[in-house]
């Protein structure tokens, strides 16, 4: 009875372990929901404690259970799996229906792995290697977040361990059960006494973001998204952390915040400005805009909000403006969430942080030819505004006036003027790099130092000093922060899906036009502005979403925009068809690794299993006697006992001695008759050789 | 272990005289029905002619002792032939050789021609005297002793003499335990007097026809095989087993299983008599000597890493 209450709790605890699996697993797909595969997963394990008819039809069963509740009838269910494997043999992604039965198979052979290898060190380890490993992986470099799950893990592998060892070394002492008790309090005691240290969780990401590209100090920074831009400069590393994975959009920059205030060193915000484009608009109302909803997942909380085109829709309320997030996880009706008159979305929770899943509803502009062509004066802004925008450091070099001048003599409207800026940093002169940056030191301007002295820099030193060049020329420009629009994942359950990561923060320039409001301007070389500014040739006029998923099409308007050097960070073209090739079976290659890592963990078991089958199946002889005899003595070599020179039945008195048990010296006796007597074989001796392979093995 | 009836009523009559000494009495008897001689070799005192004595009663057998001195001649053993002055006729007179169980004590202290004449009788079961061959009575069972301490005055057994026993045991003394035993067993009566025949002579000569019948695997032959050639090829031998040696130890092998009540010979059955068969037909290089290995270390150690044969197929190495 209590070796029934072992193998249940063994396999409940193995069980558990396994539904750590289901979340980082499913977390990576598109699937929203875990449940079916808690089942798929779980439900086996407990069958392998029934017969082998009966494990057999609980799992045929539960499979059909799950998907019928999961996907609302069976019938259908085939034709998918058939698509979907003609689709997969033809290159596609796999879809629902080869994961759900990846699942399940991993179910299904976990289950006859915990239940023909019960009780079994090696399982067991090979079971909780994989699981925190899994974990730990996710954790690190996904969405997955397993830091409260680990320490469960970890218990539940701690006692998965003391189990197995109950049931393979049973005793009646209660010395261990009594030890174990002792051990467990003298540590809890000593723990609720001790001095304590507040947990500290961060990982590589959180770290990464405090030591963002524009901390203080000089060293090398890691890039990333920051708050302080009062010094800019320096080199930085690239970081692959995952922020937030944007799902529903076309590619696209994603805006974060502006900064008015250049001091030469770097930006800061200007003191509140106020103007209808800081209320829910950047494009004066005669801009096309198409409304655009996307679906953000963060890694984890952030303290700001990316969003795609203009700030995402606000209300006015009786405390002004506000802002509703909807939130798809849990209600958040009551969260007010201000924007800031840089365009920051500030959370007035107590982190001020943003829930993990942000549904965002926002409007995209499409500029015409003509609206970008307009030069009128200034009338929108206010004349605090404008200032603001205009604003230069007395410190500021002329040089950088006289080379503004130099520039955009040519040009006359604030557009052209754009365009000037950005052909001139294409000019040839100019270096994309992210570690030879140099961060200006004394009385140097940064931007002076890098236009006239290093010409070497990152998007930071493109985008101040186009905003500052156009400043000198009287457009009035913001600096603007954000994200690129990140690796593309493919098209994932018929939406886009795009990877935003900590190495995408970048930063741009936005210039006001009179009637068509604050235009983005991409300055930094090698990076196409196809997904930051939409412009609507008169052909296109009507269409919703032009150019914005043809790169192609967006350098053939822009020209000058195309990437010039291999160091172009985010190419979109060519990023795009490599991260599709590496991401598309993302999940399908976490299956196999795990399977494969499962496997070899357990290949004893799965030998032991084959062996079982293989010679256990077919009518006993002489030579299969032998050579199972030969393999047992192989197995019993392998478990450490001493083979050469002794007779199998001292072999057979050490074996039994050791394992308490009788069967070794049956089995050695029905052997003896056979090889010794030469006597036709019994088949008894199979069973006797199942006990002892299943006693050595395990 | 597991006897015979037949056999374990030889061993319980036995071991109402003897005080432990299992293994010595069972491998005595393992000698008796394979059809062999026993050298049993220890200090003076231990049991060795008790040990014989009982044997011959136990089984009913003609027990025929014989003193050897360095002053025996071979005559001593066979018989001579007499002139009797009645019949006017050469009447022969038989010698101690002439009996179902010869205890032959102290082997090594007569003359090389007077132990020829032994061995000569125990390998070919017949005696001549006077030109005339006497066949020797069946079965014919020598059991001599030897004192391994003594030097002085002896004449130490040729290697090709020793090869004919087929088993070279060691009595050993008795524990403390068994002693004791001994002591309370002794004092007031005497055994041996008492002890009665369990087993004819008739039946002794079926069992080792029995014996013969003994089935021996290929398994097992190819084990004594390896045995015998590791004797030859180890570097610490000078001198490894015979052919006889190897046919000794199957036969012996195939007595040990019979009066362990198989009908077939496991390795178990070679392990167990490898010691006795073959410690005193190895002959010891002068450098292993001088090391301080013994035969029987020798054997132990190859018995401890010969892999065991599992199956029929013969396969040479």
């Amino acid at each position: 009875m209590t070796a029934w209450i072992k193998r249940i709790v063994y396999t409940a605890l193995a069980a558990y372990l396994l539904s750590f699996w289901a979340e980082p697993i499913v977390g990576s797909t598109t699937f929203d929901v875990n449940w079916p595969f808690l089942f798929l997963l779980l439900v086996p394990m407990f069958a392998s404690l029934l017969p082998w008819y009966g494990f057999i039809g609980v799992v045929v069963f539960n499979f059909f259970i799950v998907l019928y509740v999961y996907h609302g009838s069976i019938l259908d269910w085939f034709g998918l799996w058939l698509d979907d494997l003609s689709g997969v043999l033809s290159g596609a992604l796999p879809e629902e229906a080869i994961f759900f039965s990846a699942m399940a198979l991993i179910g299904v052979l976990f289950a006859i792995l915990v239940g023909r290898t019960y009780p079994s060190y090696g399982f067991v380890l090979g079971m909780i290697v994989s699981t925190l490993g899994l974990m730990a992986y996710f954790d690190t470099w996904t969405l997955y977040d397993g830091e409260g799950k680990i320490l469960l893990a970890i218990l539940a592998s701690l006692l998965l361990l003391f189990v197995t060892d109950l049931a393979k070394r049973p005793s009646k002492s209660l010395v261990r059960y009594v030890s174990i008790a002792l051990l467990a309090s003298v540590v809890l005691a000593l723990a609720s006494v001790s001095p304590t240290l507040e947990g500290d969780w961060s990982d590589r990401l959180t770290t990464s973001f405090q030591n963002a590209v524009n901390d203080e100090g000089s060293g090398s920074g890691r890039v990333g998204y920051g708050v302080n831009d009062e010094q800019l400069g320096g080199p930085f590393e690239q970081d692959d952390g995952i922020v937030f994975i944007a799902r529903g959009v076309p590619a696209r920059y994603w805006r974060i915040e502006s900064k008015e205030i250049y001091t030469g060193k770097g930006w800061i915000e200007s003191p509140v400005l106020d103007s209808e484009y800081n209320r829910g608009q950047l494009v004066d109302q005669a801009v096309d805009t198409t409304p655009e909803q996307a679906l953000l997942r963060f890694d984890r909380r952030q303290t700001f909000v990316p969003y795609g085109g203009e700030y995402p829709q606000a209300t006015e309320t009786e405390n002004g403006t506000e802002f509703r997030v909807g939130n798809i996880e849990e209600p958040f009706p009551n969260e007010t969430i201000h924007i800031r008159p840089s365009g920051k979305i500030v959370f007035d929770n107590d982190g001020q942080t943003t829930p993990q899943t942000i549904q965002l509803r926002y409007s995209v502009p499409s500029f015409t030819e003509e609206q970008l062509a307009l030069n009128e004066p200034v009338t929108t802004l206010t004349e605090e505004e404008r200032q603001a925008y205009l604003q230069l450091p007395d410190s500021l070099p002329d040089r950088v006036r006289d080379l503004s001048a130099d520039i955009t003599a040519d040009s006359e409207t604030p557009y052209d003027q754009a365009q000037a800026v950005e052909a001139y940093f294409q000019s040839g002169d100019f270096q994309y790099n992210t570690e030879d940056v140099a961060v200006p030191e004394g009385d140097t301007d940064y931007v002076d130092q890098f236009l006239f002295d290093t010409l070497i820099g990152y998007c930071d030193n493109f985008s101040t000093s186009a905003a500052v060049l156009l400043r000198a020329s009287g457009v009035p420009t913001r600096w603007v922060k954000g994200f690129t629009m990140g690796d593309a994942r493919g098209i994932i359950q018929g939406e886009e899906e795009y990877t935003v990561r900590n190495r995408h923060a970048h930063s741009w320039v936005e210039y006001f036009v009179e009637g068509a409001g604050w235009v983005p301007l991409e300055a930094t070389i090698s990076f196409s502005d196809a997904n930051l500014l939409q412009v609507e040739t008169e052909d296109e006029a009507n269409a919703d979403d032009p150019a914005a998923n043809d790169p192609q099409a967006s350098q053939d308007d822009e020209p000058t925009n195309r990437p010039q050097e291999d160091l172009a960070l985010d190419d979109v073209t060519s990023g795009e068809a490599a991260t599709e090739n590496w991401n598309m079976p993302v999940w399908g290659w976490i299956v196999i690794v795990f399977t494969v890592a499962v496997l070899v963990w357990n290949r004893k078991s799965i030998e032991r299993l084959v062996m079982m089958i293989w010679w256990t199946r077919r009518p006993l002889n002489e030579n299969r006697l032998v050579a199972m005899h030969r393999y047992l003595v192989k197995r019993l070599r392998g478990a450490g006992f001493k083979v050469d020179g002794r007779t199998p039945s001292e072999l057979a008195a050490e074996v039994d001695a050791y394992y308490e048990s009788t069967e070794m010296t049956r089995l050695t006796r029905l052997f003896e008759q056979s090889i010794y007597a030469e006597k036709t074989p019994n088949s008894k001796y199979k069973e006797y050789w199942k006990i002892m392979i299943r006693r050595i093995m395990s | 272990m597991s006897y015979r009836p037949a056999i374990q009523s030889i061993i319980n009559a036995v071991e109402t005289v003897i005080v432990g000494k299992e293994d010595v009495i069972a491998k005595s008897l393992t000698a008796l029905l394979a059809g062999g001689h026993v050298l049993l070799e220890d200090v003076p005192g231990v049991g060795k002619t008790m040990l014989v004595r009982t044997f011959s009663r136990a089984i009913d057998l003609d027990f025929k002792r014989v003193q050897f001195t360095p002053d025996m001649l071979p005559s001593d053993l066979t018989g001579i032939s007499m002139y009797n002055q009645k019949t006017k006729e050469f009447e022969y007179r038989p010698g101690p050789l002439m009996g179902n169980i010869v205890l032959a004590d102290e082997i090594n202290r007569t003359s090389p021609k007077t132990q020829s004449a032994l061995l000569e009788a125990m390998a070919e079961r017949s005696v001549t005297v006077d030109g005339e061959v006497k066949i020797l009575p069946s079965p014919f069972f020598v059991m001599a002793t030897q004192n391994p301490i003594e030097h002085e005055g002896t004449y130490p057994l040729p290697e090709a003499q020793l090869d004919r026993f087929l088993l070279k045991i060691e009595m050993g003394y008795p524990s403390f335990n068994e002693e004791i035993a001994l002591l309370t067993r002794f004092e007031k009566a005497e055994p041996l007097e008492a002890l009665q025949s369990v087993i004819t002579k008739h039946e002794v000569e079926q069992m080792q026809r029995e014996v013969r019948d003994v089935h021996v695997s290929s398994a097992v032959k190819q084990y004594i095989v390896r045995l015998i050639h590791e004797t030859r090829n180890d570097p610490n031998t000078y001198l490894g087993g015979s052919p006889r040696a190897t046919l000794a130890l199957m036969k012996a092998s195939q007595a040990w299983a019979y009066i362990h009540n198989r009908d077939f010979v496991l390795p178990d059955d070679v392990k167990a008599l490898a010691g006795s068969v073959l410690g005193h037909r190895i002959l010891l290089t002068a450098e292993a000597r001088y090391k301080g290995k013994t035969a029987e270390q020798l054997v132990k150690g190859w018995l401890d890493t010969l892999p065991v044969p599992m199956d029929r197929e013969v396969k040479e190495v």
